[in-house]
């Protein structure tokens, strides 16, 4: 791998405030290390707009390590950038090329206003957690493990959809701004525990009313999301909440 | 934060206040009227069979139970029509407020399809066409002249009137763009039908994707083969 310094023209969404006119200004950014990540080029540019008094480029980041779901932007049209299965923090410079044009804008749905620049307030999303997505039980201490036994393809699946970080980029992807991938993620996670049988009908109608109320579109299938999805999320989390959804209406009890 | 007070209604209320059971209703009456395309284009192969076979399958079908059936029918399928109108207004109205601001430089979309993006564009083809295509050949308003004749037992002649249509390539070219319209939105439609139905997962998932394309393809070819097979001669008087 080379490490010879790199050229990259950025074009960044600038806006001061939720309800301020944005743009799309450029950036010229030499001396970029392909080794490092997106944000810390983004971190090398700060500085030098720190340095000619001129207002640095607001973002959200917090881990750094592709955990936290913090650090949402679009890059160059695709959620956290090019690379499959990436958050935009574990996305490196090499990724692209010198003399690359970079567009960096923020999510844009109406549930996920923007608060400045690049940064959403993304608490619809916690609402919607809220609402209905958790167990309520008596914690105690740390239970023993496998004392509830669970048949290994279902503590798999519980896993692999349990990896949503709720970074919106599923949202971000849809072309009708669509949570269905998130809260389908939370619904099949806790649907496939013994732990969250019990509120499991509850459940899904609360938090699918949450989504509604909150603005988010609706799902026609077109998949952008689940491709989008830095934690792989698939699509059949759609079709676990869309099931759910239509037997926990018709039930009687809770 | 604490938890927000609001809880979903339960039922058939909560489930058609929600977009889910707004697509669930979509997919049924979406159901319906493929049902009615897929046998419609299978039941006009009989073009092939010449007019008796044609004329009379018409003609019973238009006294089967004294009429009943057929206007039974009509009110059922006009009904899942405005239902499935509707919903589909409903939804594309709110998936398009979901996003008011577009993204300045463009979103790079990786797997969906033209069809899934034009669903309400080829709705609104297919629900002209299908205007047009009852004032064509079930009122006998356009082309009155097609539509009047009788064969020789005294019945609709069917085969003729459409045949004579689809000697006129404008009226043959309304037909195929529209059923080309078609095509694409059953394409995706028939596929999505299942998703939204929570019947997608696990291992018919690979099946239930190609069902869509092919039920498309299938009605596609059957109904274009009958203005080409006009234009062509290879079907004539
Ligand atoms: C013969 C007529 C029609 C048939 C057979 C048909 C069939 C279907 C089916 C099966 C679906 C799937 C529902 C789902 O996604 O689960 C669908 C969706 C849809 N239809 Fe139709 N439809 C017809 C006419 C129309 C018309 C007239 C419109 C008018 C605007 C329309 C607009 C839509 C839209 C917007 C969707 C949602 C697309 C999506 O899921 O991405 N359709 N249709
Ligand atoms: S489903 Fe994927 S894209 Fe959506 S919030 Fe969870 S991790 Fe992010
Ligand atoms: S900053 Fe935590 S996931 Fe990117």
């Amino acid at each position: 791998m080379s490490d010879e310094k790199m050229k990259i023209t950025l074009h960044v969404w600038r806006q001061k405030g939720p309800s301020a006119p944005g743009e799309l200004k450029t950036y010229k950014v030499d001396n970029v290390n392909p080794h490092m990540s997106f944000l810390e080029m983004l971190d090398v540019l700060n500085e030098e707009l720190l340095q000619k008094n001129e207002d640095p480029i607001a973002f959200d980041h917090d881990c750094r390590e592709g955990i936290c779901g913090m650090c949402s932007m679009v890059v160059n049209g695709r959620p956290h950038g090019p690379r499959k299965a990436t958050t935009t923090c574990q996305l490196h410079m090499r990724s692209f090329k010198s003399g690359d044009e970079i567009y960096i804008e923020p999510w844009r749905a109406k549930a996920f206003p923007i608060i400045k620049d690049l940064m959403v307030d993304r608490s619809a999303f916690d609402r919607i957690i809220a609402s209905g997505g958790y167990v309520a039980v008596h914690t105690g201490g740390a239970p023993d493990a496998n004392a509830l036994p669970i048949g290994k393809k279902d503590a798999d699946e519980a896993f692999d959809y349990a990896a949503c970080i709720g970074c919106g980029a599923c949202v971000a992807a849809c072309p009708n701004a669509s949570a269905m991938l998130f809260v389908g993620a939370k619904v099949a996670h806790l649907g496939k525990l013994p732990q969250g049988e019990v509120e499991r009908r509850s459940r899904v109608l609360n938090m699918v009313h949450t989504m509604d109320t909150e603005g988010f579109g609706a799902c026609t299938n077109h998949g952008e999301c689940s491709a989008s999805c830095p934690k792989e999320i698939p699509l059949e989390a759609i079709m676990t909440l869309n099931r759910d959804y239509a037997r926990a209406s018709f039930s009687g009890d809770e | 934060m604490s938890a927000p007070k609001k809880t979903a209604k339960r039922g058939l209320a909560g489930l058609m206040d929600s977009t889910i059971g707004a697509k669930i209703l979509m997919a049924l009456t979406g159901f319906v009227l493929v049902g009615f395309v897929v046998q419609h284009m299978v039941m006009n192969l009989q073009l092939y069979a010449g007019p008796e076979a044609l004329n009379s399958y018409a003609h019973n079908l238009k006294h089967m139970m004294g009429g009943g059936f057929v206007w039974g029918g009509r009110a059922f399928l006009l009904a899942c029509i405005a239902i499935h109108i509707q919903m589909a207004m409903k939804l594309t109205n709110r998936n398009r407020d979901a996003r008011p601001q577009r993204y300045a430089a463009g979103q790079r979309t990786q797997v969906t399809s033209y069809a899934a993006q034009f669903m309400a564009l080829t709705g609104v083809v297919i629900l002209l066409f299908v205007i047009y295509h009852l004032l064509h050949f079930t009122g006998g308003v356009v082309q009155p002249d097609n539509f009047h004749v009788l064969d020789a037992e005294g019945r609709h002649d069917v085969w003729r009137m459409v045949v004579t249509s689809f000697k006129d390539p404008a009226t043959s070219i309304a037909y195929i763009v529209a059923n080309i319209a078609l095509a694409f939105h059953l394409s995706h439609s028939v596929t999505s039908m299942f998703a939204t139905l929570g019947l997608q997962s696990g291992r018919y998932r690979p099946i239930l994707a190609k069902v869509g394309p092919a039920i498309a393809a299938f009605v596609l070819l059957g109904n274009l083969s009958f203005p080409i097979s006009v234009l062509a001669g290879l079907v004539h008087i």
